[in-house]
């Protein structure tokens, strides 16, 4: 390679070069035909190949003028990895999911945050339209929003609410204790009582008096509460907000950012402020002012409880009885490392953000944040028949590999897939969850059998699911009864054949890699999961239907 | 000929108010857009940035798309003022490189508007099975952006230097130029 053709292809790159050294280049790229046409050839060859790796664009602009928001328009998934895709355009999904995805801070531009937020909103129409499609209509009090996750100690004006109960548009109020509520759109709304809240749509509550925290995941940005203050707005991703009637809303931004407005008392005025991460304000009606204030000083607003997990003393004795070959109970890491329960399980070796931490019930568990956890070297896998047992406590959040078996070790290609999802559109369920069970063989990034468990009300609880085939008969378990099924046709098998397992994702991104701020390099996850996950066993066998459900049944109240 | 039919076809449907037709040309020139401006431009962001201009400007242009017409030259034509109005912003704006870069461009945008016209989405699925079969460093050097002084710090990773990554990256594009060729003929 000679010199000039070597400083052209970094000084393409962004290398440093002198600008008479440039100069030269350009000199010899206008005289010099074959030294065009090798540099031409380069950077042709460097650009397909960058594309390549590249994740799909985000093309909001262009669905906007189109008016593609909805991905369910038509069935079909050349790919397999994502149902509800538009048959032979599967980036349409992707573009959507990647802006559901996306993080705040990333989203640069204004126009892009505005692209985001209209999405938002249009998606948030769409739940509504696939909630009417799939014969579920709105009552006349305005239909469920979501439902109670989770309550301790709360006591409710209106006594017949419990866990479970549907929240519609309307006036709750919340006389002491706490509870959380999930809206279907993903977002996670945390209370403490006294609280009187009143709820209007999907992305808009007022609050008079209370304490809340909010969690609102990449998609369902703009979520807005009225106080009698003024007006909260997040921008991404969690929150905590305090009414105190008759004084002030102080408000402070743990991730992402939020909005805080008020109206100027005697004139037509809004005053404006944007918070970034850590950073407080308090609203003043009266004086029309935002008045900005140290995070800390809010930090009484409670973290919102993941459900706790209890087992009964006896669970492990009784996975190992029915003799996995894999058995994590992702209770402990030391270092990196998360070990196993039997002689043969390989250890996993965590890839970013997994916590192992208690819950509220005093049970360590996985808690992924966006991180994985995959074996080191490749495993020998069953082959023909296996079980994946596992306990599940995700958040609604989008879609999320839980486990990814693999022949390749940065996950491209499958031949078994769990994931959390609610990328259902198209199916009829409109933004409700799933967990689904994607078997293929031969292995490879597209095709397959799948089995898909459609059911609102799936995040922030605890399930246990087995999920497993049969020489192509596929079956799925949920908290002991059998849920769904499907037959893929006769396994070829993979017996003995090397796999890689990986929980918490679907695949690497093909892209690169990111750089934390401890200076480790990290590859870049797509679809993490998000929640967490305790006592994951792989089987060479399947399970019978009585050991599915006493292994269910060991969960304590 | 097919092919064209299809086409001629689909903007039909698009002029007569079936948006979704358009899908079935983004679907099947977009890849090739993206190319052609990929090799004008090095970020990425613009790329895709002036790749959905270019679309959008297609579509509400689209009556003006004449019949028998070359429908990926068509959307090229597009893309190509985008990209000269974006390289007169960079004139005016910018620092040596991203300048060094639209002469760059200038001098080869014609040789990359024909090569172009090959690329539908199953190259770019060639193209990650070929990077999938180079040898650990080199695909390591692809995979990598070399972006800026980032080709300093994977040679250190790598124990060598900026130079050889550089010599390396460069073997690399070679072999994936002719694995791209052999896939194209299989």
């Amino acid at each position: 390679m000679e010199p000039d053709l070597a400083d052209a292809l970094r000084a393409y790159q962004g290398g440093a070069f002198p600008e008479e050294r440039l100069r030269e280049l350009v000199h010899r790229l206008r005289t010099d035909s074959a030294f065009r046409e090798a540099f031409g050839d380069a950077v042709w060859i460097l650009g397909l190949s960058r594309l390549a790796q590249a994740p799909e664009p985000r093309w909001t602009g262009l669905c906007e003028e189109m008016g593609w928001l909805n991905p369910g328009s038509a069935a079909g998934d050349p790919r397999g990895e994502n149902p509800g895709a538009v048959e032979g355009f599967e980036n349409l999904d992707r573009v959507l999911g990647e802006v559901r995805r996306e993080p705040a801070p990333y989203v640069r531009a204004w126009w892009r945050r505005a692209a985001v937020l209209a999405l938002a909103a249009c998606l948030v129409l769409l739940a509504g339209l696939g909630w009417m499609w799939g014969g579920r209509q709105p009552d006349a009090a305005g239909g469920g929003l979501g439902d109670v996750v989770s309550a301790e100690g709360a006591v409710w004006e209106n006594r017949s609410i419990r866990v479970g109960s549907e929240v519609r548009v309307g006036p709750l109020k919340l006389l002491r204790g706490n509870a959380s509520i999930g809206f279907h759109s993903g977002v996670l709304l945390f209370v403490e009582g006294p609280a009187d809240l009143e709820f209007r749509d999907s992305s808009r509550i007022w609050c008079g008096r209370g304490r809340l925290r909010l969690r609102v995941p990449p998609g369902a940005e703009g979520f807005v509460i009225d106080t009698p203050e003024g007006v909260v707005t997040d921008l991404g991703t969690e929150l905590g907000v305090e009414i105190a009637p008759g004084r002030s809303t102080r408000l402070a931004v743990y991730e992402g950012k939020a909005e805080a407005s008020l109206r100027v008392p005697g004139q037509g005025g809004v005053r404006t402020e944007v918070l970034g991460e850590k950073q407080g304000a308090e609203l003043v009606g009266a004086q029309g002012v935002i008045r900005r204030m140290p995070i800390e000083e809010l930090q009484g607003v409670g973290r919102i409880p993941m459900p706790g997990l209890r087992l009964a003393p006896g669970y492990r004795e009784q996975v190992l009885e029915a003799g996995p070959v894999f058995y994590w109970r992702l209770d402990r890491v030391e270092g990196d490392q998360v070990a196993g329960e039997t002689e043969g399980t390989p250890v996993l070796w965590k890839k970013g953000a997994v916590d192992f931490v208690e819950d509220t019930a005093g049970t360590r568990s996985a808690w992924f944040r966006g991180g994985a956890l995959a074996v080191g070297e490749a495993v020998d896998f069953p082959g023909e028949k296996y079980a994946v047992e596992c306990w599940l406590c995700a958040e609604p959040m989008s879609s999320g590999g839980v486990l990814g078996l693999a022949e390749d070790d940065r996950f491209q290609r499958h031949f078994g897939y769990v994931e959390f999802t609610n990328r259902l559109a198209g199916s009829g369920h409109g933004q409700a969850s799933a967990l689904r069970f994607l078997h293929r063989r031969p292995a490879g990034g597209g095709g397959g059998m799948n089995v898909l468990v459609p059911q609102p009300g799936l995040a922030y609880r605890w399930h246990h699911w087995v999920v497993q085939q049969d020489s192509g008969r596929l079956e799925v378990y949920q908290d002991g009864k059998r849920v769904g099924r499907a037959e893929a046709g006769s396994d070829p098998g993979g017996a003995g054949a090397p796999c890689w397992i990986q929980l918490g994702a679907l695949r690497e991104n093909l892209a690169g890699t990111k750089r934390m701020k401890n200076g480790s390099v990290l590859p870049v996850l797509e679809r993490p999961f998000l929640g967490r996950m305790a006592e994951m066993a792989i089987y060479s066998r399947p399970l019978s239907e009585q050991e599915i459900r006493r292994h269910a049944q060991s969960r304590l109240p | 000929m097919r092919v064209e039919e299809d086409v001629q076809q689909m903007v039909e449907r698009v002029l007569k108010g079936d948006g979704d037709a358009f899908l079935g040309l983004v679907h099947r020139y977009a890849p090739g857009v993206r190319a052609y401006l990929a090799s004008h431009l090095y970020q990425l962001d613009a790329v895709d940035d002036l790749a959905q201009e270019t679309l959008i400007a297609a579509y509400r242009s689209l009556d003006r798309f004449r019949q028998g017409e070359d429908f990926g030259g068509w959307l090229r034509g597009i893309a190509r003022n985008k990209l000269r109005k974006h390289f007169e912003q960079v004139q005016k704006h910018s620092g040596l490189m991203e300048r060094f870069r639209a002469e760059c461009a200038g001098v080869l945008g014609d040789a990359w508007e024909e090569r172009a016209e090959e690329v539908h989405g199953e190259a770019l699925q060639r193209m990650l099975g070929c990077i999938g079969r180079l040898p650990d460093r080199m695909r390591r050097v692809v995979r990598a952006n070399l972006d800026g002084s980032r080709g300093e710090s994977l040679a250190e990773e790598l124990g060598t230097t900026a130079g050889a990554v550089y010599q390396l990256q460069y073997r690399a594009l070679k072999m994936l130029r002719d694995c791209m060729k052999e896939a194209h003929g299989t």
